[in-house]
Order: structure tokens, then C-alpha cells, then sequence
């Protein structure tokens, strides 16, 4: 009995390591909320954001081309670029981190399990430790990330000036969703 | 006659004004330009645009960031993004990555099918993965 436990942990074991373990997607979604006291759709989508996670190792990375985020208002979208993020000079964001808890997820079972980012965001050539929470959703071999949190806009030197300080927030809400596949590696 | 000259300089103020507050309003609530109302800058072939990405980033951000570019490939997947709109890779000499194009519409992409040869236009963002190009519509 003993002998077909430990054969059955080897076995396991062996497929564990020889499971699938990056995932990756280029076309995740981030929504861009920055709202002030007067509503003036301040919004933005972006549907090409990257992201490749490491299920052996937890490491996880986000890549976010500040330009493909789209705005309604063509001005909108332009002070972004411009005047806060200067997306010129720093045309995009990564997020560089480690799921905390690694080892409560069960990559073979399907199942929702809440978890935790830790690592570090560079966007607007500041770089900035964080540390956030989501729900990442197995189904089926793949992998659905979904995290919402907040930035606060000063922490990347992003000045907002004062005559449009009732329209933006200072802080802006943002939100991923993310699907991950195998990337067959 | 003194009457008549303020009326008609608070007119000609009033004019001026609403005139202004008509072009504040309409830059205000201009909506982004569709991409087909924009002019092309550029034509690349795929591999050479992922290629100048690869060997100098930022020299490339400097010549291909935020224009208006018609790429042609020949298309290594056709998928749909998170959000449901369609988006297809172009391959290149990298195995893995190449130019991606995200639709703005679903209008022409239907018929897209892997092997394509096509020139596809879009605005480029930059390097991520693969090369980008946001909000592109099918050229031929």
C-alpha cells in the first residue's frame, strides 16, 4: 500500500514538473478611471496589454503601452499622453512581480483563488513597490487574472494641474483582466 | 450715435464670445479620429518594423511611435482580445512574436485567416511582446 502511495506521489510529482508552466497573453485588458468631483468621462481602454506569468516560480510580469490607451475625447486623450504620462519619452509601464501565495493554488484544479502581487511598478520613469490583490480563476488549463487597485497619481510624478482639478482624481482606479493561456513551452 | 457704437462693440463682443465657446465646446468634445480619416506617414513590411524594434528600441520609438503606419505580412494568428475585438499577429523572423494589430471595429477583420498575405494600418505604440498597432483597420 505504502509503495503504490509513494509511486502515485512520484508519478504526480513528475507530471507536476512536467506540466505546462508559462502562461501569456497580449491582449489583456486595462480599464483607466480618473474621475474628479465633476463627471467628465474621464476613461480610458487599453486591450493590449501583456502579460506572461511563471506558475513554477509565482513571477509574474504586466507590459502596458501608455498610447493604446483610448479615450472618447480626442483632447482627453492627448493631455494624457502629453501632459501626464509624456508618453513619448516613456511609452510604457511594467509591472514587475511574485504571487505571494503560490503554493495555496492548485494549477490542475479548476477553482478561483484570491492572491497576492508583490513586486515592482515602473511607469512615468518612476519606479514604485506595490503590493495588490486579485482573484486568479482556473479553468480548464487556463488562467483568468483579474486585480482592481488604485494609483495614486502623485506617487509618478503626474502633476495635474489646477484648472482641471475638479475633473481628474487624484487618485485613479484601474483594473486588469487577463487571460492567460499556455504558452505551450 | 455714442448709443450705437457700445451696442454694436457688446455685439460684436457677444459674436466674438459665443464663437469662442462654440471651438471651446467642439475641442472639448471632439471624439479620437477614426482611422480611416487618417492620413497614412508610413508603409513597412512587418518583419522590417519588429526588426528595428529589436535591434534599438528607442531609436525605434523615435521613428515609428504614435504614427499612422500600413503594415504588410503575412498573418501568423487571428484572435480576439480580452474586450471581444478581433486582433491578428504578423509573422516575422522571431518564432514567437511579431507586429500585432488590435481592430476597432469587427468591420473587414471576419474574413481574416491565417496565411494572409495583407497591409493592415494602425497607429504604433511602441513594443511590448510583439510590436503594436492600436486601433487598425484592413487595408488589402
Amino acid at each position: 500500500m505504502k509503495k503504490i502511495i509513494l509511486l502515485a506521489i512520484v508519478l504526480g510529482f513528475v507530471q507536476l514538473t512536467n506540466a505546462q508552466s508559462k502562461y501569456m497573453t497580449r491582449t489583456g485588458t486595462v480599464n483607466f478611471v480618473a474621475e474628479g468631483p465633476v463627471k467628465d468621462d474621464v476613461k480610458a481602454i487599453n486591450n493590449q496589454a501583456a502579460c506572461v506569468f511563471d506558475a513554477a516560480t509565482g513571477e509574474i510580469v504586466f507590459q502596458i503601452a501608455i498610447k493604446s490607451f483610448v479615450f472618447k475625447k480626442a483632447l482627453m486623450q492627448e493631455h494624457f499622453n502629453e501632459n501626464y504620462l509624456e508618453s513619448h519619452k516613456y511609452p510604457k509601464a511594467v509591472l514587475k512581480g511574485k504571487l505571494t501565495n503560490l503554493d495555496k493554488i492548485d494549477f490542475n484544479k479548476n477553482g478561483k483563488y484570491p492572491v497576492v502581487v508583490n513586486g515592482e511598478m515602473d511607469m512615468h520613469g518612476v519606479k514604485k513597490q506595490i503590493n495588490e490583490k486579485g482573484i486568479l480563476e482556473i479553468t480548464d488549463g487556463k488562467i483568468t487574472l483579474n486585480s482592481a487597485f488604485q494609483v495614486t497619481l502623485a506617487d509618478y510624478n503626474i502633476n495635474i494641474p489646477k484648472i482641471v482639478e475638479n475633473k481628474l482624481a487624484k487618485v485613479a482606479d484601474v483594473t486588469l483582466a487577463m487571460e492567460l493561456a499556455p504558452t505551450g513551452k | 450715435m455714442k448709443n450705437t457704437n457700445l451696442k454694436k462693440t457688446i455685439l460684436f463682443a457677444l459674436v466674438l464670445g459665443l464663437i469662442g465657446a462654440g471651438a471651446g465646446t467642439y475641442l472639448w468634445f471632439k471624439p479620437v479620429e477614426k482611422i480611416e480619416s487618417m492620413s497614412t506617414d508610413l508603409t513597412i513590411p512587418a518583419n522590417e518594423l519588429f526588426t528595428a524594434f529589436e535591434m534599438d528600441e528607442d531609436a525605434a520609438n523615435g521613428l515609428y511611435l504614435n504614427k499612422v503606419i500600413e503594415v504588410t505580412g503575412i498573418i501568423k494568428e487571428v484572435k480576439s482580445n480580452e474586450n471581444g475585438l478581433p486582433a491578428v499577429i504578423f509573422e516575422t523572423d522571431d518564432i514567437v512574436f511579431g507586429v500585432m494589430c488590435e481592430f476597432e471595429s469587427e468591420d473587414g477583420a471576419a474574413a481574416i485567416k491565417v496565411g494572409d498575405l495583407l497591409t493592415i494600418k494602425g497607429i504604433c505604440t511602441g513594443k511590448l511582446l510583439d510590436v503594436i498597432l492600436n486601433r487598425s483597420e484592413l487595408i488589402n
